[in-house]
């Protein structure tokens, strides 16, 4: 084994393991773009790296290697950033108008006067949907979400209701009970 | 990057699953009979203490029985663990010495059974037929070529590729510099490549 070809085995240990500096892989990419045998080399301890790691996982019963690119939290942290702008921008978007100066009247506040006034209208009554909205969607694992914007009563003032419906998967049984 | 990589090694350590104060807590408590923080103590090592197991006996079907034992000593001994910094090299040393032990034994249980067929069919290594039918012979010409390794390439290799482990976090443990992790993963590689030369298609 000469000096450099110890030095390419080491800096593709380094790269396979995460190890290598910015130097490093400048150094790895030089040699294995003028050095067909280096680029072979890499390409079989990669191939095998990843053999052999797979080998020991299952060997110890272990899940398979995560995939690098991805987590499953920075999935689930950029899908639910989605879902919280887009419910932000549908909130913006039915933001009620502000109340007229002088106004006396609460409307966000029902109030009980007395036992035996009228009973008031609460804000829960429902009256008929328009169809000028529309209804955002977004999927999260195995989940879809999206919300049911429906107008309350008074003007300008809407109930945002949250669905989230499960996806239900169908699992053929093979066994013989 | 390894002149950073040596700096931080006690901070890697001791960020891997729980910091240094909840550590000490989970020590303690351990060591005055909490069963709670015995079983999660084993539940943050468990997975490692395993992968020195493998490194160490090189053969996966010996790993659950050593384990249960390493649990069983830790169990009766955390007393006597003095600073509970030092647990992870605690637990390294106990780990290895009943791998080291443990593989000895079944060395010496397989060199009397040999002769019998029996035990040959039961050896692991032993392609089987049904084995062979169900395509795992490519799987247990890995196992067979990382057990062949020495040990010395077989520990760093095995938690390199089981626990993801930094070089920093290997060398911390088994107590080598990250030079010296280094080259033997590189020597591992270059066994490995040379035994299953032809043999493992690409």
């Amino acid at each position: 084994m000469t000096d450099s070809h110890d030095r390419l085995e080491i800096l593709i240990s380094r790269c396979l393991d995460g190890e290598a500096s910015l130097q490093d892989r400048r150094e790895l990419n030089s040699r294995l773009r003028r050095d067909s045998a280096a680029e072979a080399l890499f390409e079989e301890t990669r191939a095998l790296d990843r053999e052999i790691g797979r080998a020991l996982r299952r060997a110890m019963g272990r899940q398979a290697a995560r995939p690098r690119t991805l987590s499953l939290a920075s999935r689930v942290s950029r899908y639910g950033a989605i879902g919280v702008a887009a419910a932000l921008a549908l909130m913006a978007w039915m933001r009620p108008s502000a109340p007229a100066p002088g106004s006396a009247v609460n409307h966000h506040q029902p109030q009980m006067a007395s036992w035996f006034a009228p009973p008031p209208t609460w804000a829960d009554t429902l009256s008929d949907a328009p169809s000028f909205y529309e209804r955002p969607q977004v999927r999260i694992g195995d989940a879809d979400r999206d919300w049911i914007v429906v107008p309350g009563d008074r003007e300008n003032e809407f109930l945002v209701v949250e669905v989230k419906r499960v996806h239900t998967r169908a699992i053929r049984l093979h066994e013989d009970f | 990057m390894h002149a950073a990589g040596r700096s931080s090694i006690s901070n890697d350590m001791a960020s891997v699953t729980l910091d240094v104060e909840a550590l000490r807590t989970l020590v303690s408590e351990a060591q005055s009979g909490s069963r709670l923080a015995a079983d999660r103590l084993v539940r943050e090592h468990d997975g490692w203490v395993r992968s020195v197991i493998y490194g160490v006996v090189g053969q996966p079907d010996l790993v659950d029985d050593i384990a249960q034992q390493v649990w069983a000593q830790v169990w009766e001994r955390l007393g006597s663990l003095q600073d509970p910094d030092r647990l992870r090299s605690w637990l390294y040393s106990v780990a290895r010495n009943a791998a080291i032990d443990a593989g000895q034994a079944h060395k010496r249980r397989r060199g009397a059974a040999l002769d019998t067929v029996a035990e040959g069919l039961n050896d692991w290594r032993v392609p089987t037929p049904a084995r062979l039918a169900a395509g795992d012979e490519t799987h247990e010409l890995l196992l067979r070529a990382i057990q062949a390794l020495p040990v010395i390439y077989r520990e760093p290799f095995v938690l390199r590729h089981l626990e993801d482990w930094t070089y920093a976090e290997i060398g911390a443990l088994l107590g080598l510099p990250i030079e010296t992790v280094e080259t033997r993963l590189v020597r591992a590689r270059r066994l490995l490549r040379e035994m299953l030369k032809d043999k493992v298609e690409s």
